[in-house]
């Protein structure tokens, strides 16, 4: 039946018939297309955070990024949103075991901490506003809401995704949907790795430019 | 037409079953309008690319044509000022995006799949997305030209004359909106593409088995994954400046316009090659077929792609040697480029390489190959010209520039596309595109483009600078013009004839068979039109053009042995989705007027959005099972 | 048929090549005011010497590559009635690869050298000759061209006078959006970009007027952003100077003096005439307006009845116009308008 079954998406469930996908590289294509779509994500970023570099101290006016950057906060809410990648490994770990109630567990948490991490985003944009830092600003307001309000954006899109599996888990099959899981999570990893990159850029290296 | 005939299946043995939370009915038209609207069917996503991607070139043609009226004659009151800049704007934006682009990715959709032995593409409802966001995208920016007048900033869209300061109505709106929206159109089908490449072959096609035109399709959807990012992101700094104030590009705080250009160019020069690489695939495929000998230098061909691909990357800079970026820059990016001659170059000796020791048939496809061949060495001629920076700073925005690129692009691109449709045309219609009128059509095209753009070379040296609207005739151009403008309604005439052909040739032509050509690769050992399910058992494939060697050796197409056919299930979501995409775009476009309207409306069309994939998630791929060996009348 | 399609062919071939030795050969083709072929600076004939060499690689591709091509077409043909022969199946050779690659790579090294000698030459004013450069600050506008020689303390717009035979080092910036300050038969032109400052310099062998053309899109007038270049010998450059230093010739006539009342009650907002307290800088300089010979940025001669309907409908003589009486509140009759014309054509 395989060979018949040269179709094309995965299909998991299904009550009658079972096929193995087909797939020349034995690699799903779900999985395939994922790994594509971050490495065209990757320019997506690699070009706001060359903006950032390249406007970074052409500002004109107040206030400037040493003036307004909270670096332990922001710690803080990276350090979550870190943790929530080790909790998107464990779903994904009970997801390959069938553990549909530990599965449950851990995508909640990661959803939670994701949620946080938006929290402490849309607190520290309400303190940068009340401080006088807007998009019009300056450059740097420009370049700092574009970029990160891009990543908020894809957080968030991250926590509906997360959220809806949690809630489908209550009333859908969740046979055969490990891979669908494998690949939100190499999605969430991808964006809580973008947020190294991107806390590096707009925080620590403000923050050895005060140290020095 | 692709598939109304001969195609066979069983009822469905099982019972559509619902999935849990399904939000609403399939689609049940096996027939009509809506079966079109909600098909998943690679071939059929293919037909309407195509047909829309040649409604929107007859459209970017217009423009052209009244721009040429305008041209002909100096000091001329047809069309002036903003105007005439908006049809330059809009027959760029719509000849690239609109017209070129969709019907590479019409063949991507309907031979691809057949090239490697697949049933469809990997993800059926995605490419379906990708085709009504594309069809949003285009009737989107082509709204603007009701909505207050259409985009005028040039197809580059350098700011600051693209900023809402020198660019007060909403035409640069409609120009960043609808190329982002027409951006998710392309990465959607880009991953699709890719994906169904890598993952999708049948079994013994190894990569050095592809059809030079699947590795082409390969290498230019890793371009526009990699190409597009940066100019979204720059379109959406652009947005950023216009509707919030943001100071991206304003130089009075601080901002760099000279920033949009490397976005724009580290974007724009892949898409030059986005544009280019899928004709030179066809040619590739209409050249050993018509020459009946295997391609020259098959790897060397691929590897040239590819090397020409990657190098795209390294050359944007090109386009900006008269920004002052320094010399030691601009010498380094003149070298770059001249590098890229040396893998066209390669091409071109190949191309030349398989037709010589062959038997020419000189067929349309064949004289559309063998013109693509001509004109775009033409046009790598005059690139070589302007690769070399010190003479571009004279060359740079004349026609000698326009000269060029509508030789790569029209003499090129077009060239290979047109002979991509007669190539493929009996194997989607079942009927040969006619010679009789074919040939004609093929010579007034090449009479008319040479006739058309050679000229432009020469006003371009006597000094001729591109985008404007009128000339002195102290100048000397008007000679030229006059002939150009004159030369352009006969190349128009040309596409008037080859559409009357195709329309001809659908009702009356020749009954094609399955292998009219005599082909080399698998889409031609199965009946045109195909069934929906391309192929009644899956090729095994073991040899580079493995349908030829397997007619070569006498090896007989495999039986069906009765298995039957998953095939998924049409869906209204990818439509939905595509008017979710058009509603959102119309709203974010009066952001700046009308904040509260404005985000109620982007906020509808997101939900409408977010319901279609909540939709498309919920009720799963589906499955209908087909028996090709029963003839139980037409399917769709 | 094998007939007809041999005529077709050579029919082609008639036709390319006699488009292209027309092109190379028909006088008046490639002379005019802008040609980039005929030239008249050093730095210019630089960049077409360059041009040169990049025709001479590709023609000489183009007949042998082309040479091939053509032959493969007419030996190749299929004979009547042979469409379906199989031919011998070859599938490539590395040695005809390699040496075609090789081949390739030295043709564009006899360009790439030459140009990028040229490339360092074109840039910069050479360094022994920095000297006797004069400086000149372009600054494009919507749609005008703002001239300033910071050394000589003298503002003019859209006609540049130079000196021959001496480099001048040019400043290109921009008040608004981008431009490009081109001068064909002097040199190649370069960007003008806001808040950025380029250079670039020329040189003109012979006295005469060059036609010069904004070449970066830039707007409505795009087109009609023209200036000219007025190369003349040392001692009628150095009158013009001494001219220009000058205040504004003040109003004799009684049409003048009106014609002077007029221009103060609103153009003087954006343009100037030094001494006669219009100091506005919006618009181009305008204290030797009489002595140019063209108008609204080089494309009217500049007579009477040109500059009359250039003030009384500037968007239907220049499309975009941004010279117009209603954003300075100002209502003339035509009186004051013939006055106008008067007072400014005065201003020589």
């Amino acid at each position: 039946m395989s060979s018949a079954a040269v179709h094309s998406t995965h299909h998991g469930h299904d009550d009658h018939h079972h096929h193995e996908e087909y797939s020349y590289t034995g690699t799903p294509n779900k999985k395939i297309m994922m790994w594509a779509f971050l490495a065209s994500d990757c320019m997506f970023f690699g070009t706001l955070i060359s903006t950032y570099i390249i406007y970074h101290g052409k500002s004109l006016a107040a206030p400037y990024p040493v003036e307004v950057l909270d670096i332990p906060v922001t710690t803080a809410s990276s350090f979550v949103l870190l943790m929530s990648s080790l909790l998107m490994a464990l779903t994904v770990a009970a997801i390959n075991r069938d553990d549909l109630k530990k599965f449950r567990l851990w995508i909640f948490l990661t959803c939670v901490f994701g949620l946080i991490f938006l929290g402490f985003q849309s607190f520290e944009f309400t303190e940068f506003y009340h401080q006088g830092l807007r998009i019009q600003t300056n450059l740097f307001g420009s370049t700092f809401f574009t970029m990160t309000g891009t990543h908020g954006l894809h957080v968030a899109l991250g926590v509906l995704w997360l959220a809806s599996w949690w809630i489908y888990s209550f009333f859908g099959d969740m046979r055969g949907k490990a891979i669908d899981i494998e690949v939100t999570g190499l999605y969430w990893h991808f964006v809580d790795i973008v947020w190294i990159v991107i806390f590096t850029v707009i925080y620590l290296v403000e923050f050895v430019g005060v140290g020095a | 037409m692709a598939t109304h005939t001969d195609v066979v299946s069983t009822p469905k043995l099982a019972p559509d079953l619902a999935e849990p939370g399904m939000l609403g009915p399939r689609p049940t038209a096996t027939h009509g309008v809506w079966s079109w609207l909600t098909t998943i069917d690679h071939k059929r996503i293919g037909i309407m690319y195509a047909v829309a991607a040649l409604f929107f070139i007859v459209l970017g043609g217009i423009e052209a044509l009244l721009m040429r009226v305008q041209l002909a004659v100096p000091n001329n009151n047809f069309i002036v000022g903003d105007l005439f800049n908006q049809m330059f704007t809009m027959h760029g934006t719509t000849m690239i995006f609109l017209g070129v682009m969709p019907l590479t990715s019409a063949f991507f959709n309907y031979v691809v799949p057949l090239q490697i032995g697949a049933r469809d593409v990997a993800f059926p409802r995605l490419n379906a997305f990708s085709l009504w966001v594309f069809i949003a995208g285009a009737v989107f920016i082509n709204m603007s030209w009701f909505l207050g007048g259409a985009p005028n900033g040039a197809w580059v869209g350098y700011p600051p004359i693209t900023s809402v300061q020198f660019n007060v109505g909403h035409n640069s709106d409609f120009w960043a909106i609808g190329l982002i929206t027409l951006g998710v159109a392309s990465v959607a089908a880009s991953l699709n593409f890719f994906t169904t490449i890598v993952n999708m072959r049948a079994p013994g096609m190894t990569l050095m088995r592809m059809p030079v035109f699947v590795w082409m399709t390969i290498i230019t959807n890793v371009l526009i994954l990699l190409a597009f990012p940066p100019i979204t992101i720059a379109l959406l700094q652009l947005i950023m400046d216009r509707t919030f104030g943001a100071a991206f590009f304003d130089y009075n705080k601080g901002g760099m316009p000279i920033m949009w250009q490397h976005w724009f160019w580290v974007f724009g020069h892949p898409e030059v090659y986005i544009l280019i690489l899928p004709p030179m695939g066809i040619v590739s495929e209409i050249l050993p077929t018509f020459s009946r000998k295997p391609l020259f230098g098959y790897p060397l061909i691929v590897f040239s792609g590819a090397f020409i691909g990657f190098m795209g990357f390294a050359v944007w800079s090109h386009h900006m040697f008269t920004t002052g970026m320094g010399v030691v820059a601009v010498l380094a990016f003149s070298v770059t480029t001249s590098i890229i001659a040396v893998p066209t170059g390669v091409k071109i000796f190949n191309w030349l390489g398989t037709i010589w020791g062959g038997n020419l048939r000189m067929e349309t496809p064949m004289l559309y190959a063998l013109s693509f061949i001509a004109m775009f060495s033409i046009g790598g001629f005059s690139g070589i010209m302007h690769s070399a920076a010190a003479t571009d700073f004279q060359q740079h925005d004349t026609y000698f520039i326009v000269a060029h690129f509508h030789y790569v692009l029209i003499g090129g691109a077009i060239s290979g596309l047109l002979g991509g449709i007669c190539y493929w045309y009996p194997k989607v219609t079942g009927r040969i595109l006619g010679e009789k009128l074919g040939v004609p059509a093929f010579w007034l095209f090449f009479f008319g483009f040479n006739a058309t753009f050679f000229p432009m070379h020469i006003v371009g040296l006597n000094g001729m600078p591109r985008r404007i609207y009128t000339y002195d005739s102290a100048m000397g151009f008007d000679k030229w013009n006059l002939f150009i403008s004159a030369s352009a309604f006969v190349l128009a005439f040309s596409f008037l004839l080859f559409f009357i052909n195709m329309y001809w040739s659908y009702k009356h032509g020749e009954i094609a068979g399955n292998d009219p050509w005599d082909g080399r690769t698998l889409e031609w050992s199965i009946p045109s039109p195909p069934p929906v399910y391309n192929f009644a058992v899956t090729p095994t494939v073991t040899h580079l053009d493995d349908f030829w060697h397997k007619k070569q050796t006498g090896q007989a197409a495999p039986e069906s042995d009765g298995q039957l056919i998953h095939m998924p299930l049409p869906s209204y979501y990818p439509l939905i989705s595509g008017v979710g995409m058009f509603i959102m775009s119309m709203g974010m476009v009066y952001l700046r007027d009308h904040l509260v309207v404005a985000t109620v409306a982007s906020v509808i069309g997101f939900l409408v959005l977010l319901f279609s994939i909540y939709g498309w998630a919920m009720e799963g791929p589906g499955a209908e099972y087909l028996d090709p060996n029963k003839k139980t009348g037409a399917y769709n | 048929m094998n007939a007809m399609r041999m005529i077709q062919v050579a029919f082609i071939t008639v036709f390319l090549v006699g488009l292209y030795l027309v092109s190379l050969v028909w006088p008046g083709a490639m002379n005019g005011p802008m040609s980039i072929m005929e030239v008249n600076g050093p730095v210019a004939q630089e960049q077409a010497t360059v041009f040169w060499y990049t025709v001479a690689v590709s023609s000489f591709l183009l007949v042998t590559v082309g040479g091939v091509f053509l032959y493969a077409i007419f030996r190749f043909r299929a004979k009547p009635g042979q469409d379906f022969k199989v031919p011998e199946q070859t599938h490539g050779s590395a040695a005809v690869e390699i040496g075609l690659i090789v081949a390739s790579c030295v043709l564009l090294l006899v360009i790439a050298v030459p140009n990028a000698r040229a490339l360092f030459y074109v840039s910069e004013v050479p360094a022994e000759r920095k000297q006797e450069a004069i400086k000149v600050v372009a600054i494009g506008h919507q749609w005008w061209w703002e001239f300033q020689y910071p050394d000589l303390g003298i503002t003019t717009a859209n006609e540049l006078h130079i000196p021959i035979g001496k480099p001048i080092d040019i400043e290109v910036r921009s008040a608004d959006v981008l431009h490009a300050f081109w001068v064909p038969r002097l040199a190649g032109k370069i960007d003008a970009i806001p808040g950025q400052i380029n250079r670039m310099w020329m040189e003109a062998t012979d006295p005469g007027k060059y036609q010069g053309q904004c070449t970066e899109y830039c707007g409505d007038s795009h087109a009609n952003m023209r200036f000219l270049v007025m190369a003349q010998k040392a001692e009628d450059f150095d009158g013009w100077v001494r001219n220009e230093k000058k205040d504004g010739v003040k109003p004799k006539t009684i049409e003048e003096v009106n014609g002077h009342r007029v221009f103060m009650s609103g153009c003087n907002a954006c343009h100037t005439v030094k001494g006669s307290g219009a100091m506005g800088t919006k618009g181009p300089d305008l204290s030797h307006f009489g002595s140019r010979t063209t108008l609204g940025s080089g494309i009217y001669v500049s007579n009477k009845d040109n500059l009359t309907n250039w003030i009384k409908f500037p968007k239907q003589m220049k499309p975009g116009n941004l010279m117009n009486l209603e954003s300075v509140n100002m209502v003339v009759g035509d009186k004051d308008v013939k006055d106008l014309v008067a007072y400014l054509e005065s201003l020589k």
